[in-house]
């Protein structure tokens, strides 16, 4: 079976036979076809790079088909609220981030500031998407397909985090202290030693730095080390139990606007204040690390979880209620 | 309505003979993207502004046949009073 077969046998669990003949068969065909036709000329690296960016826009074309299909469904008040949600998240993400990142203004010359941007991310979108989702659908009843796409929001932007905090901080941080070396050689002379801390590590880096400092008997270090490695995994997960929480909570909320701001605001802040409470843990207590850092992520899907169950329950008044009459 | 897309796509296929998806593509100098040709193409159909067939296979690209694209006599109208509105309300449009 070819990956062209593959593909093909995937997309048909996934597809209407119907989108299967008018889409998915004729981009894969005009992939297999002009990437053949690349071997056959002996041109191997265009028949690569036929094949590449065939098949990435294969995935376009998916994803564009399954957004159709989600929003085909949807009413328009549907449609309104969850393009609110997107609004107000990315809006309060580009606010957060960039109130995060005012403070280093002055001290960090204009062309590294753009370093120092990923570092605002992991708790940017976090707060960006809990805005977006008590704002952007707060006061009104969320159907399953609402909340689902605000999950599906959520979990994407715990994606992207989780990307930033493993791949794009290290990479950004250790371009910034590279940066700063060289402008201080040309400028001043001196030469400084650049040592990679935890913020400029890999995963597997860090996780290896936690290894080694346990075996050299530097309990402390390690932990310090540890809380950082826990962290990268566990923060991603914000913008997920935070949503989750937002879409539980919001039924017992009332409708008046400043309510739900309150509530957002509150969500964000306790989640944050838990991560301060799981770091002092962390580093004055014998707690697990792990089961600190994971701390926030844990109390919120707890209360979420509670939250949902309660509601699912018949409230005692209404039970009264149905028994009088 | 037509969008810019589909305006083009049209245009391109009143050219003359039908056309697959890369060749659509390329024959819009990188206008049109791969990632969205096909999406564009499959709402036009559902329009009716074009039909599509399948092509003969090649022998020697493995017997796979290409869906090809060609317009409709609606699509064709749709061009032409869309053509002609531009002319009407952008002159410039039209040289």
């Amino acid at each position: 079976m070819t990956l062209h077969d593959r593909i093909r046998a995937r997309a048909a669990r996934l597809c209407s036979p119907e989108t299967m003949e008018r889409l998915i068969d004729p981009i894969l065909t005009d992939v297999q076809i002009e990437h053949q036709n690349a071997i056959a000329e002996g041109r191997v690296w265009r028949s690569r790079w036929v094949r590449i960016a065939g098949y990435f826009a294969f995935v376009k074309v998916i994803a564009f088909y399954a957004y159709g299909q989600t929003v085909r469904e949807w009413s328009v008040d549907e449609g309104q609220a969850f393009a609110r949600t997107v609004g107000v998240s990315t809006a309060a993400f580009v606010v957060t981030a960039l109130l995060l990142i005012s403070p280093t203004v002055r001290s960090v010359p204009t062309n590294l500031l753009l370093y120092q941007i990923p570092q605002t991310l992991p708790l940017a979108i976090p707060v960006g998407v809990t805005l977006g989702i008590f704002c952007g659908l707060g006061g009104r009843v969320i159907p399953l397909r609402l909340k689902g796409a605000a999950l599906a929001l959520a979990l994407t932007c715990s994606a992207g985090s989780l990307a930033t905090m493993a791949w794009i901080i290290p990479a950004a941080s250790q371009g910034y202290r590279v940066s700063v070396s060289e402008h201080l050689r040309l400028t001043q002379g001196t030469d400084a030693t650049l040592s990679t801390g935890p913020l400029e590590m890999t995963l597997s880096e860090l996780r290896a730095k936690v290894d080694a400092l346990e075996q050299s008997g530097r309990a402390r270090a390690a932990r310090n080390a540890a809380f950082a490695y826990y962290l990268r995994w566990a923060l991603p997960g914000a913008p997920f139990v935070l949503a989750l929480f937002a879409l539980s909570i919001m039924p017992r909320l009332p409708v008046r606007r400043w309510a739900i701001a309150v509530a957002a605001c509150g969500a964000c802040l306790s989640y944050f204040l838990l991560l301060l409470v799981a770091d002092t843990a962390a580093r004055q207590t014998q707690l697990p690390i792990a089961a600190s850092v994971w701390l926030p992520n844990l109390v919120f899907a707890v209360a979420s979880t509670a939250l949902m169950v309660a509601a699912e329950r018949p409230s005692a008044s209404a039970a009264r209620f149905a028994t009088r009459y | 309505m037509l969008s810019e897309k589909e305006f083009l796509i049209l245009e391109l296929l009143s050219q003359g003979k039908p056309m697959y998806g890369l060749q659509l593509v390329a024959a819009s100098r990188r206008r049109l993207k791969r990632g969205t040709v096909y999406v564009t193409l499959g709402r036009m159909e559902e329009k009716g502004y074009i039909t599509s067939m399948l092509e003969e296979p090649p022998s020697k690209a493995g017997g796979l046949p290409r869906r090809v694209y060609q317009p409709t006599a609606l699509g064709q109208r749709v061009l032409a009073a869309w053509t002609g509105g531009a002319r009407v309300l952008m002159p410039e449009f039209a040289r």
